[in-house]
């Protein structure tokens, strides 16, 4: 495993600003104090990438910022939902995270096919998962994700229904209280409300 | 959710802010006579967020017109006339003596301006192939290409060092480069790819591609010698060379035409990382790379710097 200082050293500074509506149910547990401080790092980048034009941040800084948040992502290990609860969330969480850095942090071309294997082994997770003892909205979060993921794919319509399911069950329906609930997660507007708009019309069209 | 140090960002703004700088360019008519080689260059900033854009530097020269061959940079200016570029050194060139008759490396390393580098790299091309005999087209692609690996290639791929005027990657590969003609060969074949990319792949005329396939070709022949010898040693310029084949495959044919669904990230350009993706991986040299590596003992034995993380990349 390479060392972090692969992405060279940053003067941009990861840290919890306490804000005790992001991702509320995995806030203070030790089961995901590795999860939550990568979740950390994903959304400093993303808050770093909204205001660029305002503060004076160099973007070779910006470049290493997000490749050390990408290595700390990389760099969790994948755990086996079957294993115990905790571990089924941690894991669907990781695989969530991973499709959200590929659209905004870490982004690779489609040719490489990133979302849609992320999208394939989240399904898998979430099959295994019993999601009813679960933050409902952590798991609203992780479906919109992995619906984006699959978009085009064999899994896209297995995404679509749970995601139907799940929403109708919270009694949302316009795609703004999703996004009002998806803000409290990791979410950058400029990429992810129209990837949420476009997913929204196909789960009220099947 | 961050903090940013404001101290270190703002000694580097300062190289960012838009500032003229005027060199002139002095030459004698010796022909042993050493130019002091000065750029004008004005930095624009641009509030676009890709790899080059952060701050748009344009080179204005304006060279006198050399007679005689013996003269490098008369050369590059009769044949190449967008170039402009300014005479430098004008004694005999050797594998490594055209450096040495400029300046030392320390001094390389100090004058890191674009010009300087394309002449280094022009008049090594020319010691190397037929550069003379070039058409103009060609050589404006090469000499492109050049100018794109020095200061975006390079720089961009690996996001070290404060400046790109000192960026030690930079400074690092084109010493390789210059060191090694198995390792220019392939850094100039990688170089003319990016800048056919960057112009749609039909920017550039297919007399050009051809010339980079015989770049490619004359690679290959040098890493094929070179693997005779891989029982007495094997240099980091073979396994630059080989990783630079590696990653400029073929161009890949999965290219997905259909509407994404969401908009690219402002970050989607960062690093190159659309260009290595429109390239399928060789797999060949890939695999060579890593046998080779497990013979070197790993990474870690790896020297040049900035390598052994670009090939984990």
């Amino acid at each position: 495993m390479l060392p972090e200082w692969f992405s060279c050293p940053t003067g941009i500074i990861f840290q919890d600003r306490g804000r005790n509506d992001f991702f509320p149910s995995l806030r203070g547990q030790s089961t995901f104090e590795d999860l939550f401080r990568v979740l950390c790092a994903l959304a400093a980048v993303s808050e770093i990438l909204n205001e660029y034009q305002a503060v004076s941040i160099s973007f070779v800084d910006i470049i290493r910022a997000r490749n050390t948040a990408q290595h700390r992502l990389l760099s969790l290990l994948a755990r086996d939902a079957q294993e115990n609860l905790h571990d089924g969330i941690y894991e669907a969480c990781r695989l969530a995270a991973s499709i959200y850095s590929d659209m905004v942090v870490f982004p690779m071309p489609g040719t490489a096919k990133v979302k849609p294997r992320l999208a394939m082994a989240l399904r898998g997770t979430l099959e295994r998962l019993q999601t009813g003892s679960i933050d409902s909205h952590l798991i609203l979060w992780v479906l919109v994700l992995g619906t984006i993921g699959a978009f085009r794919t064999g899994n896209h319509d297995w995404y679509l229904r749970r995601l139907r399911e799940h929403s109708a069950r919270l009694k949302l329906t316009h795609w703004s209280e999703v996004r009002v609930i998806m803000k409290k997660h990791l979410w950058f507007d400029a990429v992810c409300d129209a990837a949420l708009r476009k997913i929204w019309d196909l789960v009220h069209l099947t | 959710m961050y903090r940013a140090e404001k101290s270190q960002f703002h000694e580097e703004h300062k190289s960012r802010t838009l500032s003229n700088e005027r060199i002139a360019r002095h030459e004698t008519t010796s022909s042993e006579s050493i130019c002091k080689l000065q750029v004008t260059r004005s930095l624009q900033k641009v509030p676009v967020m890709n790899n080059h854009s952060v701050t748009k530097a344009c080179c204005h020269h304006q060279p006198k017109p050399r007679v005689g061959r013996s003269h490098i940079c008369s050369e590059i200016a009769l044949m190449n006339p967008t170039s402009r570029m300014a005479p430098s050194s004008t004694k005999s060139l050797d594998k490594g003596g055209l450096i040495h008759s400029m300046c030392t490396r320390k001094t390389i390393c100090q004058y890191m301006s674009t010009s300087y580098w394309i002449t280094v790299c022009q008049s090594f091309q020319s010691r190397l192939v037929s550069y003379v005999s070039w058409p103009p087209s060609i050589k404006h692609t090469a000499d492109q290409g050049d100018l794109l690996a020095i200061n975006l290639t390079w720089p961009g791929v690996s996001p070290f060092g404060r400046s790109t005027d000192s960026n030690p990657v930079r400074n690092a590969w084109l010493g390789c480069a210059m060191d090694a003609p198995l390792a220019f060969y392939s850094f100039v074949f990688a170089a003319g790819l990016h800048h056919a990319y960057l112009r749609g792949w039909k920017g550039i005329p297919s007399s050009a591609f051809t010339l980079l396939l015989s770049y490619k070709t004359q690679a290959i022949k040098l890493i094929n010698e070179a693997l005779q010898r891989v029982d007495d040693e094997i240099p980091d310029h073979l396994l630059v060379s080989i990783l630079i084949l590696a990653a400029h495959g073929p161009r890949s044919r999965s290219l997905d035409d259909a509407e994404p669904v969401h908009p690219p990230s402002p970050l989607a350009n960062a690093q190159h990382l659309q260009f290595y993706a429109a390239l399928d991986f060789d797999r060949v040299h890939m695999d060579a790379l890593r046998v080779l590596i497990s013979r070197r003992g790993g990474l870690s034995e790896i020297k040049l710097y900035s390598l052994a993380e670009t090939i984990a990349l």
